[in-house]
């Protein structure tokens, strides 16, 4: 539904935050994108993949297979403490982003 | 349902890729797809359309290979896989960190692994400590003699000047200075901003109680000032002191002053008696001054040195002083002695007519104070090192065994992207931690040792009181500390990370070509030690056969009951005294001695007494030329030789044995005679009859005669112990007696008891003498000979450590071998090999390291004693008994080293052995 660059631009800052909490796999990562979305912002696995793949060059996110029981493993993906400051300062940049440009369309409110 | 990894598998092209990382992806990208099917399908919709929605989410298959190929996961991705499966297990990790977070990782997985290696950790710590400690023990001492400043304003400016007369070299290479030379350099030589004469004295401190014997020195007024040093009470001298009639004054040391003024605070202005003179004390020295010692003993006191006509004559005689000064500034050494030996060039010409030569010799004090230690103290600090050496070849032995065990490991790091140099900071981290524990160890095994050291350390060895343990003896510690690390961890641990990870990965052990070439440096190794070893052993040896050689040359004197004693028999004479006035004072001298030898003589026990004027190894005395009338020859060929002035009783108080003819007696009063000694006979006289020659004894104080007559010759003393025979002639007192004259007495009573006899007949003699400490011919060998004890005792616990850790070494590697090669053997037992081929094999493997080691060994030592030629006595650096005897107990320790192990093997079953391969 969104501007093809704004949701590339997103889609870093976007799997940071989920994998916030607790450590996700990149099927899951893209079900739960679309889900907060309400379908707003869809991620195929084939542009995920290699976000996610950048992202661990990047040491922002460390990805480790895990094996339940009764299930194939999985690759699951974590925060690493170079993501986690990443995370808080793009939250920042975000917030006064959006601030910026509520300033400069809608004066009223500001 | 569909195989998505297949389908992956077939769409994604991954050129470049390893397989193991390709499969990762595939395996990744195949499981989402398969979360996407099942979630299509739990939505309701048909297996062929949600594999078609599934299928959907990857468009563009070569763009995201591209984009994958492009990341560190696609190039990377089994890294990761094994990363996490080491942090799983405890294994440290070697990321994206930081040097210090990595450096801080290494140190804490380093302990981990010492601590779970007890034994080799214990081991490891105990013999490093060993070795840095000895080695930091002998630096203290080579630091506070040889390295440390001395004491005084500006050291590096202060040099010692001699005398070298080329035609008397036998008297060495540098004499004491002439009074007047002194004089002639003062006053026409710029280089110097200062000189000073100082004269070794002794006196009698009279009335205070029974007479006390002080050793002082008569001193030009500038020493002081040259020093750097003022009196912490009163003053130093005046320029106008010493000049002819000058004041009688004197300084104390703070020693004195406490011992026998018990810190009088009102000392200054005080007089007190000193021999026939009454001295004003004018000053008292700090309590941190330290003379140089460059006198036979250290002054207790300082006095001015009284110029006369004969002290300040200048000419090529009376070497009697020594000389300190103070170079100026923009002068050289070289200068400064050019311009000396100009002045020595006509003093010599003036007063021999060019029959002499003479030179001046200028040499830092610290090296006339020192000099003497210097090969001594470098030959310990090599022994020391090359021990420490020894001690890293072995645990590099152990840390190599060490380490096979651990390839995997270094696999596994290498496998997750820790570079090599990374892995091997792991590892040298490891040895770091390891010397770092045996070196701090080493410190209190160095106060240890040191203390031994500095208790024991024979009484002339200089600045002794200047060994510590301080900041540079510190930074040395830790210097060796770090490089036995280096030394010890570093070869292994580059040996470990050669190996090809792959093929590491895949064994369960060592690869093949990974044991060979640890065997290779392993043996390498034991080499190493058994060379070092080799060449140590050699350098000991000869030091023990020099000193059981100087045993044996003077074990004669190894006598309790024969008791010496210095006296001083000063009959003053007045400054303007005749030569009659001379005589008068000789005469009364020896009448004095004599009248103390009759007293002496009577004593119960007291078998035999008599005078000389120098011991026996109590160093030289009157040298001169031994001028036979027999052999006319020129002034500057005659033999350099000394003379001695003895009593009668002399020689069979001290046990010289006569040799042909007699000594001179009482009887011989009315002639000139003299004794010569068994050298002088055999290289001088040669095949002549000695009994009936003349020696030329013209220049003495007691009557005067031209010519002696031969009528005995004596067996050779030494003027020290380890060095060659004297060239002496004895003259009778009543022909010439010196200042000091020492009394010997042979007595069958026990010396404690027999010296307090022969002190109060002294006493009875004359009251006003002063008797110096008592030594009996034993304890004047045994301080002799300490010096070359101390220093070969210490090389023999060096050599003896050595050659322990080389065979235990040696038996280690073998050992290992046997362990190793277990498989091996046992399929020779198996095939029909009988136990005494296996026998052969391992002793014969052990032997051949020997070898070469002792050939490589051998050789060096070959060089290295030829350095410490002047240290050996009755002995050749290049002894070849020393040499072979060295070759063949290693061999034969070799052996035995190797014979454990070996009969070990030849108990291996191979039913055993084949099974567990």
């Amino acid at each position: 539904m969104f501007n093809r660059e704004l949701k590339k631009g997103s889609a870093e800052f976007l799997i940071l935050s989920l994998i916030e909490a607790r450590p996700r796999h990149g099927y899951d990562i893209g079900k739960l994108i679309e889900a907060r979305s309400k379908g707003r912002i869809q991620f195929r696995i084939g542009s995920l993949y290699p976000i996610l793949c950048r992202l661990e060059d990047r040491n922002l996110i460390a990805g480790r297979w895990v094996e339940k029981a009764g299930e194939r493993r999985r690759r699951f993906y974590r925060l690493t403490p170079v993501g986690r400051k990443y995370l808080a300062a793009q939250r920042g940049i975000w917030d006064e982003f959006v601030l910026t440009i509520n300033h400069v369309v809608r004066p009223d409110h500001a | 349902m569909p195989d998505w990894p297949q389908y992956v598998r077939q769409n994604l092209r991954m050129s470049g890729s390893r397989v193991e990382r390709e499969a990762e992806v595939i395996e990744e990208l195949g499981q989402q797809l398969e979360d996407a099917y099942a979630e299509a399908l739990n939505r309701g919709l048909s297996p062929s359309q949600a594999e078609a929605a599934a299928k959907r989410h990857i468009a563009d298959w070569s763009a995201l290979a591209k984009q994958v190929e492009r990341s560190r996961r696609g190039r990377e991705s089994a890294m990761s896989t094994l990363q996490n499966r080491a942090e799983d297990r405890g294994i440290a990790t070697l990321g994206n960190f930081s040097l210090f977070t990595g450096s801080m990782q290494d140190i804490r997985y380093a302990l981990r692994m010492l601590r779970n290696s007890p034994g080799f950790t214990i081991v490891a710590v105990l013999t490093l400590s060993l070795g840095i400690g000895a080695n930091t023990a002998i630096f203290s001492m080579v630091n506070g003699i040889l390295l440390r400043a001395l004491p005084y304003v500006q050291p590096a400016q202060l040099y010692s000047i001699n005398e070298f007369i080329p035609q008397l070299s036998a008297y060495g290479p540098r004499l004491p200075v002439t009074g007047g030379n002194f004089l002639a350099w003062k006053d026409e030589s710029h280089a110097f901003s200062a000189m000073a004469l100082i004269d070794a004295e002794g006196s009698s401190l009279l009335g205070m109680g029974r007479p006390q014997w002080l050793y002082g020195a008569g001193v030009t007024p500038e020493l002081f000032s040259i020093l750097g040093v003022q009196p912490a009470m009163g003053r130093a001298f005046l320029s106008t002191n010493g000049i002819y009639g000058g004041q009688s004054e004197v300084i104390l040391t703070n020693q004195l002053w406490h011992e026998q003024f018990h810190f009088d605070p009102n000392i200054l202005g005080k007089v007190v008696k000193l021999g026939d003179s009454n001295m004003t004390i004018v000053g008292v020295l700090p309590p941190n001054f330290a003379f140089p010692r460059i006198l036979p003993h250290d002054p207790q006191y300082f006095a001015p040195f009284q110029w006369t006509r004969w002290t300040s004559r200048p000419g090529i005689s009376a070497h009697n002083y020594c000389v300190i000064a103070r170079l100026k500034p923009g002068f050289t050494p070289k200068e400064a002695k050019a311009q000396l030996d100009a002045i020595e060039a006509r003093i010599a010409q003036k007063d021999s007519g060019g029959k002499f030569d003479m030179n001046a010799v200028v040499t830092p004090l610290k090296m006339e104070i020192v000099g003497a230690m210097q090969e001594a103290l470098w030959m310990l600090e090599i022994a020391a090192a090359l021990v420490l050496l020894i001690v890293c070849a072995n645990l590099a032995n152990l840390v190599l065994a060490r380490n096979t065990k651990r390839v995997r490991e270094v696999a596994l790091r290498s496998a997750f992207g820790a570079g090599r140099w990374r892995v091997v900071r792991q590892f040298v981290t490891e040895t770091l931690a390891l010397a770092v524990a045996g070196g701090c160890l080493a410190l209190v095994v160095a106060k240890l040792g040191l203390w031994l050291l500095v208790r024991n350390a024979p009484v002339g060895i200089p600045r002794v009181d200047e060994i510590r343990l301080d900041s540079t003896v510190l930074s040395f510690t830790l210097a060796i500390t770090v490089l036995a690390a280096l030394i010890f961890g570093l070869l292994p641990s580059l040996r470990v990370t050669r190996g090809r990870l792959y093929e590491q990965l895949k064994s369960s052990g060592p690869t093949t070509s990974t044991s060979k070439q640890g065997a290779r440096l392993r043996t390498t190794l034991v080499i190493a030690e058994v060379a070092l070893c080799a060449a140590l052993l050699p350098a000991c040896l000869l030091l023990v056969e020099s000193l059981r050689h100087v045993v044996q040359a003077n074990e004669w004197m190894d006598e309790d009951h024969v008791i010496t004693a210095n006296l001083v028999v000063r009959v003053p004479v007045s400054k303007n005294a005749t030569d009659a006035d001379f005589l008068r004072a000789f005469n009364e001298r020896n009448r004095i001695l004599s009248d103390i030898e009759e007293r002496v003589r009577v004593l119960p026990g007291v078998e035999n007494a008599g005078f000389t004027s120098t011991v026996p190894l109590e160093g030289g005395g009157w040298g001169d030329a031994i001028n036979f009338q027999e052999i006319p020859l020129p002034e500057q060929e005659q033999p350099s030789g000394e003379f001695r002035f003895a009593s009668p009783g002399y020689f069979s108080a001290v046990g010289l044995p006569i040799v042909e003819g007699q000594f001179f007696t009482e009887a011989d009063r009315t002639q000139p005679v003299v004794v010569i000694s068994q050298s002088v006979a055999r290289n001088v006289l040669h095949e002549r009859n000695p009994l009936g020659t003349h020696v030329d004894c013209s220049h003495f104080e007691g009557p005067k005669q031209k010519w002696c007559r031969v009528v005995g010759v004596v067996a050779d003393v030494r003027a020290e112990a380890d060095k060659n025979p004297l060239l002496v002639a004895y003259f009778p007192l009543w022909i010439n007696s010196e200042l000091t004259e020492s009394l010997v007495v042979r007595t069958r009573m026990n010396p404690r008891s027999a010296t307090r006899e022969i002190r109060e007949a002294i006493w009875s003699a004359d009251p006003d003498l002063a008797i110096p400490q008592e030594k009996t011919l034993r304890t004047i060998l045994a301080s002799n000979e300490a010096p070359r004890r101390y220093e070969t005792s210490l090389v023999v616990l060096f050599a003896m450590c050595a050659a322990l850790l080389a065979m235990l070494g040696l038996y280690a590697v073998v050992a290992y071998s046997v362990t190793q090669r277990g498989h091996e053997i046992g399929v020779r037992i198996a095939l029909g090999a009988q136990r005494s081929d296996i026998l052969r094999l391992i002793l014969g493997q052990g032997v051949r390291m020997v070898l070469i080691g002792v050939a490589i060994g051998i050789a060096t030592a070959l060089g290295m004693t030829q350095l410490m030629a002047s240290e050996l006595f009755g002995v050749t650096a290049h002894d070849p008994l020393t040499f072979l005897g060295v070759a063949a107990a290693l061999m034969l320790v070799a052996v035995a080293a190797c014979y454990i192990p070996a009969r070990r093997a030849t108990c291996v079953d191979p039913i055993t052995a084949l099974r567990c391969e």
